[in-house]
């Protein structure tokens, strides 16, 4: 188990290193730069040299990205280029403060909205299952279907006009401290959760009903409800421990994407999540910030699916028990 | 007793697609038919005004920069013009004058060379100390040291030396007349004046003599503003204090004002104008605003370096269409870029709608069938008014043999390609900041000018007179100098004026005290709540 858990940081931080040269090459790829975007229309050819010169975007790439990951080994991930120093003026922020602050929002709302998929797609997946091929599971199937072909957008601005606009039951902004007032930050969150939960419950609904249908097919199942077992405990104890697999599998995905900011709620919101503040970043051309925000977001990928791996090794014992 | 799950599934599905409907019916946009100003509610009004409160504004951008001379964005300005101030302000939305703010009062010199300004007595920054004429020195100094990249700095250009006369006197001394000074000098914060020696803090820790000191923020969530108490105009502020929540999404900015989240929004989308003003539970002002929009031609390019080229261009629009489709008919067509509100009368004619001249030059220029080209609007999809005028200038030049195609870059990708590289055709764009015509002429038109990106060569003629504009004062005079030199400008038709966008705010009724400004200039220490909040 350690050896496996060390072979898999060892290859995620390969990953990650690899990962962070490809970003770096493509951002300053990209058309503009940090001082087209911050000049507008003042961007002179003079000011924008100046500027970039400031930044210092002047210098050979290969001697920014050693400069760059010289400071990350120490922990130094630099200062956002939207706001560094000009004109002398110290309103530098560092990037981990931007990372740290993003992960404040879009943590709990990954969790909460994956929780919520979770309460909801899992028993609707079982009952579609449990009643295959009946009228039930077709309207189910359907509303799942519906479910994930909507957009985020959508579903958030859907429940917007439902709730807040003509309701008037919920509040489509949120305050300005999370956690300065959890219970009134849990009430400004509920809409945005809400969103995430519904689509991913369509997804977790479709794979909890697909998986089930085939470990019910299976022998041992057959042989269980053979045995005189009442229907739900066939399914909830022997089928839904086996099914459980690939579901696990599917939320993990789920999540570790959830992690990467949902960005069109968190601007349809305005949460100031890690998918909008690297909406914003892109646009600013702020390198050092889009580069630690991708990176951030590509951790905690990897860092779900390994949890995942490990739970799927513990639930493996289970599965070669049975046959 | 079992559930019926079959119909009960179907309502809910029957409920999500009537939902759908809904929301699809509920937002019709209406096509306005009203140019111009109007209002609904009492959001000018400035009487029955109650002291305190706290104002929660629905802001359409984050604020980006808390430094007043490097902030670079219309939206800055704005939040900042509550916590800085300069030595003069604009009047009143009515009468946008330059007066006096920090200043008291100024004369100037015979020669013109000089002005000297006499501060207000009693004027303090947000931390107590008090303000002197060092200050204010500093504060120019810094806008105009090319190390600060001050946004304002071309606009001090003529501005030799500033000198300390005493505690309560400045003078500046210029390298030749320039009678829009005092209007430069109210630029909101971007010539603003900040306590010396505080560039290095300016960023984190705002301290200016603004009615509202800065209490906090949560970068790219709100801004919060308290009252500052030692502020010198008497009894005002009247709001105990401002929250800026932004909300850059415009569907998301409406909701919160109608769900009574926020108090006021900045910017209604034109397209949400109509039904805001049907609407009784809202407070609504539509403004003639400075904002005019353009089509620029890169005149350093084939065809456009040929005039008979741009000027078949100029015939083949139909300006008011443009306008139509554009603002959804609450804008109006413009002959020239200069501010239809400034308060010097300009007049001169744009080229008109002609399709059969334009075929005509075009032939005479070379380009009987025409050519390619592409337009880029500006903004990357901020300014939706710029999109739309953008295609209707494609439908309207195809009709003459132009081909052309809209080209939509991301803002910083537009600035690159246009005024960094100058690698473009043609652009859809607009000015707001500049009610005087100095301030939509000569940065752009003259040979010398900061903001020629269109690479266009002025005749000498126009050099001339927009050097005479910013140094005569006499406003008749200057008003014939501009109507002569946009004579010039429109004939030679390096940008093609298009239309003017009118400003719309919306509030909640109990809002009041609300200075409309052309330039969208927030000063909230008018405002306040009609009944305690």
């Amino acid at each position: 188990m350690i050896g496996l858990i060390v072979r898999r940081v060892l290859g995620a931080a390969a990953t990650l290193l690899v990962l962070s040269i490809i970003l770096f090459l493509m951002i300053q790829a990209l058309p503009g730069s940090p001082a087209t975007s911050m000049l507008g229309q003042r961007a002179t050819p003079e000011l924008v040299a100046q500027v970039n010169a400031d930044f210092g975007l002047d210098q050979p790439i290969l001697q920014q990205y050693l400069h760059w990951l010289g400071g990350v080994v120490q922990g130094d991930f630099g200062y956002s280029l939207a706001t560094a120093g000009r004109g002398g003026s110290l309103s530098e922020i560092p990037v981990s403060e931007i990372i740290v602050d993003g992960l404040k929002v879009t943590v709990p709302l990954a969790f909460l909205g994956m929780l919520l998929a979770v309460l909801i797609g899992l028993p609707l997946g079982v009952i579609a299952a449990m009643r295959r091929g009946q009228p039930s599971d077709a309207s189910l199937s359907a509303m799942a279907m519906l479910g994930i072909s909507m957009p985020d957008f959508f579903i958030g601005f859907l429940l917007i006009f439902v709730f807040s606009s003509t309701l008037g039951l919920l509040p489509s902004v949120v305050p300005a401290d999370l956690f300065a007032s959890p219970l009134e930050s849990l009430r400004a969150l509920t809409l945005p959760i809400l969103s995430i939960g519904l689509i991913n419950a369509a997804a977790v609904a479709r794979m909890t009903r697909t998986s089930l249908l085939e470990t019910i097919a299976l022998d041992y199942v057959t042989l269980a409800r053979a045995r005189g077992a009442p229907e739900s405990v066939v399914v909830l104890k022997h089928a839904l421990r086996n099914a459980f697999v690939p579901i696990l599998t599917v939320m993990g995905l789920q999540l570790g994407y959830l992690l990467g900011g949902v960005v069109v709620i968190e601007q349809l919101f305005g949460l100031p999540g890690l998918g909008r503040e690297l909406l914003i970043a892109v646009g600013d051309r702020d390198y050092p910030t889009v580069q630690a925000l991708v990176l951030t977001m590509a951790t905690g990928f990897i860092l779900v699916n390994l949890i995942v791996d490990l739970i799927y090794i513990r639930l493996d014992p289970a599965i070669k028990g049975t046959q | 007793m079992r559930v019926n799950w079959n119909i009960g599934l179907s309502l809910a599905a029957l409920l999500v697609v009537s939902t759908m409907a809904l929301a699809a019916c509920g937002r019709s946009v209406d096509k306005g038919t009203e140019t111009g100003e109007r209002s609904s509610g009492d959001l000018t009004s400035m009487s029955g005004i109650e002291s305190g409160g706290t104002l929660r504004v629905g802001f359409s951008e984050a604020l980006v920069d808390l430094d007043p001379h490097t902030s670079q964005s219309l939206q800055d300005a704005q939040l900042l013009e509550n916590i800085y101030r300069g030595l003069t302000r604009l009047k009143s939305p009515d009468d946008p004058e330059p007066v006096g703010d920090i200043a008291e009062s100024w004369e100037v010199s015979d020669d013109e060379l000089t002005w000297t300004f006499q501060l207000r007595d009693g004027i303090t920054f947000h931390d107590g100390t008090p303000l002197t004429a060092a200050d204010v020195k500093y504060s120019i100094d810094r806008i105009k040291d090319p190390k600060t990249v001050a946004t304002a700095a071309s606009d001090f250009d003529p501005v030799k030396k500033v000198e300390v006369v005493d505690a309560r006197t400045i003078r500046f001394e210029l390298s030749k007349p320039y009678s829009i000074l005092p209007y430069v000098l109210q630029i909101p914060a971007w010539s603003a004046i900040i306590p010396k020696g505080s560039g290095g803090t300016v960023g984190t820790k705002p301290n200016g003599t603004g009615p509202f000191e800065f209490d906090s923020q949560v970068r790219n969530t709100s801004l919060s503003l308290k009252r500052f108490d030692g502020y010198w105009e008497p009894n005002l502020p009247r709001l105990d204090g401002i929250e800026f929540i932004y909300l850059p999404e415009e569907n998301a900015r409406i909701n919160a004002l109608r769900s009574d989240q926020v108090d006021m929004i900045d910017a209604v989308p034109l397209a949400q104008a109509s039904s805001v003003f049907s609407d009784d539970s809202l407070s609504a002002i539509q403004f003639e605003s400075s904002w005019v929009d353009e089509l620029g031609l890169n005149n350093e390019r084939k065809p456009f370096d040929q005039v008979e080229v741009r000027q078949a261009i100029a015939h083949a629009i139909n300006r008011k269409d443009i306008t139509e489709v554009a603002t959804f008919g609450l804008g109006e067509p413009v002959e020239t870029m200069v501010a239809p509100p400034s308060p010097i009368k300009v007049e001169s004619d744009a080229l008109d709608y002609d399709p059969e001249k334009a075929r005509r030059l075009l032939a005479q220029a070379g380009y009987p069938d025409g050519f390619d080209m592409t337009i880029a609007p500006c903004g990357g999809g901020a300014f939706p008014e710029m999109d739309r005028a953008a295609q209707v200038i494609v439908d309207q030049l195809k009709k003459v043999g132009i081909n052309s195609e809209v080209e939509n870059l991301e803002a910083g990708v537009w600035a690159d390609k246009v005024i960094t590289k100058r690698d473009y055709d043609a652009f859809v764009c607009g000015l707001i900041n500049g009610l005087d015509p100095d301030g939509h002429t000569y940065r752009y038109f003259t040979t010398d000018g900061a903001f020629n990106f269109s690479g266009y060569k002025p005749p000498a003629k126009l050099d001339e007179l927009l050097e005479r504009g910013r140094e005569v004062a006499d406003p008749e005079e200057r008003g014939r100098i501009y109507s002569e030199a946009w004579d010039i400008i429109n004939k030679d038709a390096p940008w093609i004026p298009l239309y003017n966008v009118p400003g719309v705010v919306a509030a909640q009724p109990d809002v009041r005290g609300y200075q409309p400004f052309p330039e969208f200039n927030l000063r909230y220490e008018t405002v306040g709540f009609a009944g305690s909040r």
